[in-house]
């Protein structure tokens, strides 16, 4: 007898994983087969050799073998999937169509939060740089201050140790800038971008000179450093550096020596071109304006730190408690807290007065956030319920599938492959629908994103997630439930399990629509109060005003007689009234102080807020007097003052009229009050209001003109301003645009619900089309032997419909109240509002319910028109 | 009809000759001794499985003849369509090298 030598176990048990199952036994017998002629004829150590050879030689065969095989079993795979959404094509394509198009949804809001939530991330400083924000005491109420005395940085890097460097911003205002360029001509633009900043500038906030030298860059007083943007502006593809920006038409001029890359979107800083701080402080010192250095109130400017990594905010803040006491020795009814900002919480959570930019809201990132989740929510749930619903009815297929002898493994394969399949649709579709909206997103954001910067690996991440979840919460139920169905019971008819699932899925639409209708709510009570903002009295006419900054040389002009330009523009018809005014309505106007003369200087009272207008500002406004008498045209001479009636009350005057008054500019006499009228946006109350006379207050014109007259009166302005100088820029805005554009917050926040409103109906709709086909085949019997029995079909359509209207009905008493408490609180936001009536609720509950009855009624006349016959007669 | 690959043919042809003596061993070695190479186990498996899942192979399992202990072996055989092919190669091949004697001398 032959001594049988066997291979090495281990070289057997690393093979056996390789080979395909149904063929192991005979590869295995085979390989034992060859390893004992190879040890008979060659001997053991040369066979053992032999099977380790064979081992690496064959695993990539194996390998491919396994993959091919596996490639084809996935082909069919396919096959029958594509199969079986064409044969259930209408609830396929609406299943698939609406978490396509929450998943789009979802994917806007995704970025959008991504995107808001990023600020200063791209700045490797982000951790250690902060504001100082400054916290003041007025009286009783308090002001937020982004800016604070031009050295307060530098006194507090002195005092505080864990302060390393510091920065300013100061803002240099609107400008008129001109630069000869490429070409040799001369062009202009109006820059409103513009900050004198200390040169630490470039390192707290990483900024990147693209040319220039940055140990150099800010040596000279009189340099200027652009974004590349701006470069580009003025001298096209030329290089900047050396070129010279000349400054309101001749009243400074600066070398450009340095361009750094364009500020990220996701930043609230906000300049185009950078001037030294220095040259701001020559320009004090030259003034002799020491006054302005060495004040410790005045809110000149910015300020940011740099923080020694590791700080602690706490610390440092109560350091800066004793700063403020010794800081405001000297003035004793200075109450301030000086406090940090660090620069990354700056645009979700900071609204200071002199912010730089337009900040957003953490609040509406809480709104997206959840809208985001909650539409998720309704369409994944409903694409759930759809797949159980679906898998149900092939109850009988998969039985089949198992006398033909499928593993139950097969198809459980099968289920979560379509599953998976139809989501994966899905996502294509909604990736095509988020490269639809990008315009619309962009629009509404004012920003510029490509469809590359919606697909990063964060958003896909997300989104990815969110997908294989839901293909396993839709695709294992109905893997797991139904491959374990006992032959005999699947193949028996009707054996369709109902009513556990039905309970669930009529809750699901109930709350489906809940949301939906919170959404109506909302979506009305926004656009009812954005109406209200737009269209209430302001207590002045806001129509038909142009208002027309004055920049350069063109201000120069107008300014040496201003009474001259004034009556050029009157012998127009067509101009009813002009004034020149420090700032336009709608325009923050600056917090100031008035006193009775014969107070104390020190006094602490409340602020007021000033403008300087001439004597035609309230009959351009066409606001009224309620007492005394309106400025009287002077050069020089005595202060003229009228107060609003709100600023009567808040420094608590008695006949004011006639009182004598100090402000920071000089004392004079109380003309007369005007009526209270709405200088900012309704978002805020009136604040009194001081108005004092300088017959040339600023750069600013507002022309009242006639009816339908814009066109020819914009023409006539810009004629008249280019005889006095020529070739400048008209810089004009209609008064009542820009006050619209106060409310740009809410606009966008009402498109936004108008928007999801309508997707929540869309999908809530879409779950009650389902489950109104559920019941209507339920009931199908129950509607024969209606039927059988005397009843019509329009009555049959109204027992169908009248459970929908009792769920609808359901959800509109429990979202009524939810809604009412939510936006209720939202109005809290503004002083003026509207008030939530019984309209909005109705308005809401009846749209839900004729969407759904609309929704319901196709299936419910097809079951109520079916033939009683057909429906009986298998029993 | 599908063109077989060379390896395909010659593991067919292999299995024709070896009658139905034909499983992975024997086919493994009548094709080390004609091509003179080494064949992994896998590169013989892999082309085997494929004829035999496309049809061209049928497959019987059997008892290992001369050998004791061995009671499971699974033999393959050719098909119809397996024949068609190789004549279907054959003449393909008479047909490529028809006039090759005289245009090489």
């Amino acid at each position: 007898m032959r001594i049988k030598s066997k291979p090495p176990l281990l070289a057997i048990w690393l093979f056996r994983p390789l080979m395909p199952k149904e063929d192991r036994p005979f590869l295995i017998n085979d390989f034992e087969e060859m390893f004992e002629v190879v040890a008979m004829t060659e001997g053991r150590w040369q066979a053992i050799i032999w099977s380790w050879k064979q081992y690496i030689g064959s695993t990539p065969h194996f390998l491919k073998d396994h993959w091919y095989w596996s490639c084809a079993m996935l082909k069919n795979l396919f096959k029958i999937g594509f199969r079986n959404i064409a044969k259930q094509r209408l609830s396929s394509v609406l299943n698939v169509a609406g978490l396509a198009v929450a998943l789009a949804a979802a994917w806007v809001l995704i970025f959008h939060v991504q995107f808001e939530t990023s600020f200063e991330n791209w700045n490797p400083n982000s951790q250690n740089v902060c504001r100082i924000a400054i916290k003041s005491k007025y009286g009783d109420t308090y002001r937020h201050w982004a800016n604070g005395p031009v050295l307060l940085s530098q006194s507090l890097k002195e005092q505080i140790p864990d302060i390393q460097d510091y920065t300013r911003f100061n803002g240099m205002g609107n400008l008129v800038v001109s630069a000869e360029n490429e070409n040799g001509q001369r062009i202009q633009f109006s820059e409103s971008g513009g900050y004198f900043v200390d040169a630490t500038v470039f390192d707290l906030f990483n900024l990147k000179l693209v040319s220039g030298d940055l140990d150099t860059v800010f040596d000279d007083l009189s340099s200027v450093v652009l974004t590349q943007s701006m470069a580009r502006r003025y001298f096209g593809n030329e290089d900047p550096i050396g070129k010279i920006l000349d400054f309101e038409g001749g009243r400074f001029t600066a070398i450009v020596t340095g361009v750094i890359e364009d500020l990220p979107a996701n930043t609230f800083l906000s300049f185009d071109y950078l001037v030294p701080m220095d040259q701001l402080l020559a320009i004090f010192k030259r003034q002799g304006n020491e006054a302005a250095l060495t004040s410790r109130t005045w809110k000149a400017m910015m300020h940011f730190v740099k923080m020694r990594p590791g700080y602690d905010q706490a610390h440092v803040e109560a350091l800066m408690v004793d700063f403020q006491k010794e800081y405001h020795a000297d003035e004793v009814n200075r109450v301030e807290t000086f406090t940090l900002q660090p620069i990354q919480t700056i645009h979700l959570h900071s609204k200071l007065n002199r912010e730089m930019s337009q900040n957003g809201d953490i609040i509406y990132i809480y709104v997206f956030s959840a809208i985001a989740i909650v539409i998720l929510l309704l369409a994944s749930l409903n694409f759930i319920n759809i797949s159980i619903a679906q898998s149900m009815k092939r109850i009988r297929e998969v039985g089949l599938r198992k006398v033909l002898g499928a593993q139950r493994s097969q198809l459980m394969g099968q289920f979560i492959g379509e599953t998976y399949l139809l989501i994966f649709l899905a996502t294509l579709l909604a990736a095509l629908l988020v490269a639809l909206y990008i315009p619309m997103y962009n629009q509404v954001t004012a920003h510029e994103f490509t469809f590359s910067e919606f697909m990063g690996m964060n958003q896909l991440g997300i989104i990815g997630l969110v997908v294989i979840v839901i293909g396993l919460l839709a695709g294992l139920y109905p893997a797991f439930y139904i491959s374990q169905f006992q032959l005999s019971a699947s193949l028996k008819k009707g054996q369709t399990p109902t009513s556990s699932v039905s309970k669930v899925r009529s809750g699901l639409v109930i709350f489906q629509f809940v949301i939906s209708i919170f959404m109506i709510f909302a979506t009305l009570t926004i656009s009812r109060q954005l109406t209200f903002f737009k269209q209430s009295g302001l207590g002045f006419e806001k129509e038909r005003i142009i208002s027309v900054r004055l920049q350069g040389a063109q201000r120069q002009a107008v300014i040496t007689d201003p009474s001259a330009f004034r009556n050029e523009l009157l012998s127009s018809p067509d101009i009813l009234n002009v004034s020149l005014v420090s700032r336009r309505p709608g325009v923050n106007l600056s917090i100031e102080h008035l006193r009775l003369a014969s107070d104390d200087p020190d006094a602490d009272v409340p602020t007021v807020r000033f403008l300087r207008a001439d004597e035609n500002y309230l009959e351009t406004l066409k606001v009224p007097l309620v007492e005394g008498e309106n400025f009287r045209k002077q050069d020089g001479g005595d202060y003229q003052f009228l107060l609003n009636e709100s600023a009567v009350e808040a420094l608590g005057l008695v006949s004011p009229v006639g009182k004598r008054v100090r402000g920071y500019s000089g004392e004079g006499e109380i003309k007369g009050i005007f009526k209270d009228y709405h200088f900012e946006s309704l978002k805020k109350t009136i604040e009194p209001m001081v108005i004092e006379y300088r017959s040339v207050p600023g750069g600013n014109l507002l022309i009242k003109y006639a009816e339908k007259k814009d066109a020819v009166v914009l023409d006539y302005i810009k004629q008249q301003l280019d005889t006095m100088v020529p070739n400048q820029i008209l810089n004009y805005q209609f008064v009542e645009d820009h006050l619209n554009s106060l409310y740009i917050q809410e606009d966008r926040l009402g498109s936004l619900f108008r928007m999801f409103s309508g997707l929540a109906i869309f999908i809530s709709c879409l779950g009650l089309f389902g489950i109104s086909a559920h019941y209507a085949q339920l009931r199908n019997k129950e509607i024969g032997i209606r039927k059988v029995m005397g009843a019509t079909a329009p009555n049959v359509v109204v027992s169908l419909i009248k459970q929908y209207v009792i769920w609808i009905g359901i959800a509109n008493i429990i979202a009524w109240p939810v809604a009412y408490l939510v936006m209720g609180k939202w109005l809290e936001n503004f002083a003026y509002r509207i008030s939530i009536d019984i309209w909005t609720c109705l308005a809401a509950g009846f749209t839900s319910l004729a969407v759904a009855i609309i929704t319901v009624t196709y299936r419910s006349i097809r079951a109520s028109l079916a033939d009683p016959v057909q429906s009986l007669r298998h029993e | 009809m599908k063109i077989l690959t060379r390896q395909e043919e010659q593991i067919l042809l292999v299995i024709h000759q070896l009658k139905d003596r034909a499983y992975l061993v024997t086919i493994r070695e009548r094709l080390m001794d004609i091509t003179n190479r080494d064949w992994p186990m896998g590169a013989v498996y892999m082309p085997l499985n494929r004829l035999h899942k496309l049809g061209y192979l049928d497959a019987r399992i059997g008892e290992a003849q001369n050998r004791r202990g061995r009671n499971k072996i699974k033999y393959y055989l050719l098909t119809r369509l397996a024949y068609e092919a190789l004549e279907e190669i054959l003449r393909l091949n008479e047909a490529l090298w028809a006039d090759f004697a005289v245009i090489a001398k």
